[in-house]
């Protein structure tokens, strides 16, 4: 089912869809409040653009800088070319270290391997830890939103989960109660765990390092508990310097959540005596995007500013897009990856630009999505009415003679429009000027 | 190996002619301590300030059951790299930890202790107590200065207690680490 389709059923209960609008919205303001709150944010932006624009430029340098360094840390650093080297991988530890019980905090790249469903059909046990990935985990869901996992539910529908999975009491939805339930849940988990995986927000070249943020805690719950600690990297994850990370720790939660700053930010370095540190660095197709024209697009450092920013997003949901990562900066990553299935996100947009603006590292989302639209035109997936309306339309607006008079019929043809066309299903037509700029330009002397 | 040498062969792996320039003019604020108290009670955070002389009975007033701490405050009840087993540090109530130094713009505090082996008790603990005797920076910036050619083998930045918003966006305090953080600043 495409993006429309599925937005199409989450706009069927209206006030929901009003709803989750207003819940992200609300997250965009307290971005733009924070934001406003430091003088030199734009310069920050700057910056962030540059040293992720240069370290790309020089990746390959900065991750064997980066392998060297680790391994002198006591790090075991690995390579995997896709998804299912990945996995393997991580599997592979995990039976030299016979684990069997795995705690795992908040990492999208591990969602997009999908190595949840590996591991379990390995026989091995793993929980998500972050509140909100673990209430979609207790769903069977993936996370509708990259920082916010679990914002499509409403506190009764989490609620009546934990009833059913964790014993809560029966109609007590109050948020404090059912984290707290979760907390002593989790508390178990964390403290029998035989080893945590963990995403990495940036992995510092110069001093070996893998750096972590985290509110809730649970990265250095689960680190600190188990004998082994697994962390899964994209290879642009990497950054030159812990200079360089002064930048990022002061735009990065500022754009997410409107914090100043996440509760941790965590430094793994060398690992705890007697405990084993892996860090597995993960290509899967990264180095095609990073040698195409969307490379910026490996600049995004997982805010999430551009989804809750999105028009269309926040009345759709993170489960209508197809990829993994929703929004706009997933859609260019969905896109690129598999034009057939995710082309039509790049429908999924207004073209307002409000993600560009928005974006702490500056890419311009909203140009990528444009140039993936002009790719699918061309390709053979694009739907056949589809192609016709716009061909049609292209022949109509070249025509000055057919353009001219459709311009002086709207006013009679936009209410009609308003009542029988998609675009007028909960919007309206703009409202024509009694004469158009033409008619008036032609009455001048 | 056959993976690393086929994903490098995609990038760029000279040694950079090029240098990464950019420049940021901070603003720093009127007073360090106030931006960093104000930041920290944002952050759901605790502040008091102690003399040297009288830090001991600061803390006697802070804590009450077990305390672990690798220092030798007369509240200290075990030191955490003692314990082994994790199901007994997770029966600790309190812990005391020092900070290098502080940074005004989000009241985050930058912890590295060296001999602390057991890092689980910056977060199993459901009151962390910050001894904080250095400087407060201005901003991130600052920080990472200080700290860029540090050795360290773990640290963090903390900005007060583990939160979460996962549930309607509601601020809940105590999610998986402490429920209660506290900076005690020392003037010297």
């Amino acid at each position: 089912m495409n993006h429309a389709k599925k937005s199409r059923e989450f706009l069927k209960d209206s006030s929901y869809a009003k709803w989750h609008d207003e819940a992200l919205w609300y997250v965009r303001e307290k971005r733009d409040r924070a934001t406003a709150e430091v003088k030199e944010f734009e310069q920050l932006r700057e910056a962030a653009q540059k040293i992720k624009e240069y370290t790309l430029k020089h990746l390959g340098y900065y991750l064997e800088q980066f392998e060297e360094n680790a391994t002198k840390n006591g790090i075991v650093v690995h390579w995997a070319q896709d998804a299912k080297e990945h996995n393997k991988i991580v599997e592979q530890i995990l039976k030299n270290a016979k684990a069997k019980l795995i705690v795992k905090s908040k990492s999208m790249l591990t969602e997009e391997c999908g190595l949840n469903s590996h591991l379990e059909d390995s026989g091995y046990t793993i929980i998500d830890t972050d509140l909100g990935e673990r209430i979609v985990q207790l769903r069977g869901e993936a996370p509708s939103h990259i920082v916010l996992p679990a914002i499509h539910l409403k506190k009764e529908q989490i609620g009546k989960l934990f009833e059913e999975k964790l014993n809560s009491q029966k109609g007590n939805f109050d948020p404090t109660y059912l984290t707290s339930v979760a907390r002593d849940n989790l508390r178990e988990k964390f403290l029998t765990a035989d080893a945590a995986i963990t995403g990495a927000n940036f992995a510092v070249a110069k001093s070996g390092s893998i750096v972590v943020c985290t509110n809730e805690g649970n990265a250095d719950l689960g680190t600190s508990l188990a004998k082994t600690h697994i962390v899964s990297m994209g290879i642009e994850k990497i950054i030159p310097s812990l200079r360089d990370l002064g930048v990022f720790t002061r735009v990065l939660a500022r754009s997410a959540t409107g914090q100043a700053i996440t509760t941790y930010t965590s430094h793994f370095k060398v690992p705890s005596i007697g405990k084993e540190l892996h860090v597995v660095i993960v290509d899967n197709q990264r180095s095609s995007i990073l040698n195409s024209d969307n490379q910026s697009a490996l600049s995004c450092i997982r805010c999430g500013a551009c989804m809750n920013t999105c028009p269309v997003y926040r009345r759709s949901g993170g489960h209508s897009y197809s990829y993994t990562i929703p929004g706009p900066i997933g859609s260019i990553l969905g896109a690129f990856r598999e034009l057939k299935d995710d082309g039509d996100l790049a429908y999924a947009c207004t073209l307002c630009a409000s993600c560009d603006n928005v974006c702490p590292v500056k890419i311009p989302i909203h140009n990528h999505l444009y140039s993936f639209r002009k790719e699918y035109v061309k390709s053979s997936y694009m739907p056949k009415f589809k192609l016709l309306a716009y061909k049609s339309a292209a022949k109509l607006m070249q025509n000055r003679a057919i353009f001219n008079r459709i311009v002086r019929f709207s006013k009679y043809s936009n209410p009609l429009l308003n009542r029988l066309s998609l675009w007028g299903k909960g919007r309206d037509m703009p409202k024509p000027a009694k004469k158009s700029f033409r008619e008036w330009y032609d009455e001048q002397e | 190996m056959m993976s690393k040498s086929k994903i490098l062969s995609c990038l760029n792996c000279n040694e950079p002619r090029d240098e990464l320039i950019y420049s940021i003019s901070t603003q720093e604020p009127e007073s360090l301590k106030k931006s960093f108290t104000d930041a920290l009670e944002l952050a759901g955070g605790e502040f008091l300030e102690s003399k040297e002389e009288s830090l001991e009975s600061t803390l006697q007033e802070l804590t009450s059951k077990s305390v672990a701490s690798s220092y030798n405050y007369k509240v200290t009840t075990i030191n955490p790299n003692a314990i082994d087993n994790t199901l007994d540090l997770s029966k600790l109530d309190c812990a005391i930890v020092e900070a290098k130094f502080g940074v005004a713009e989000n009241g985050a505090v930058w912890i590295n202790e060296e001999d602390n082996i057991n890092r689980a008790i910056y977060t199993i603990v459901n009151h962390l107590i910050v001894i904080l005797k250095g400087e407060i920076v201005p901003t991130m910036l600052e920080a990472y200065e200080l700290i860029e050619y540090e050795d360290f083998n773990y640290g963090l930045f903390i900005s007060g207690p583990s939160k979460t918003a996962d549930i309607e966006q509601t601020l809940v305090i105590g999610a998986h680490g402490a429920k209660k953080t506290t900076v005690v600043l020392v003037a010297s």
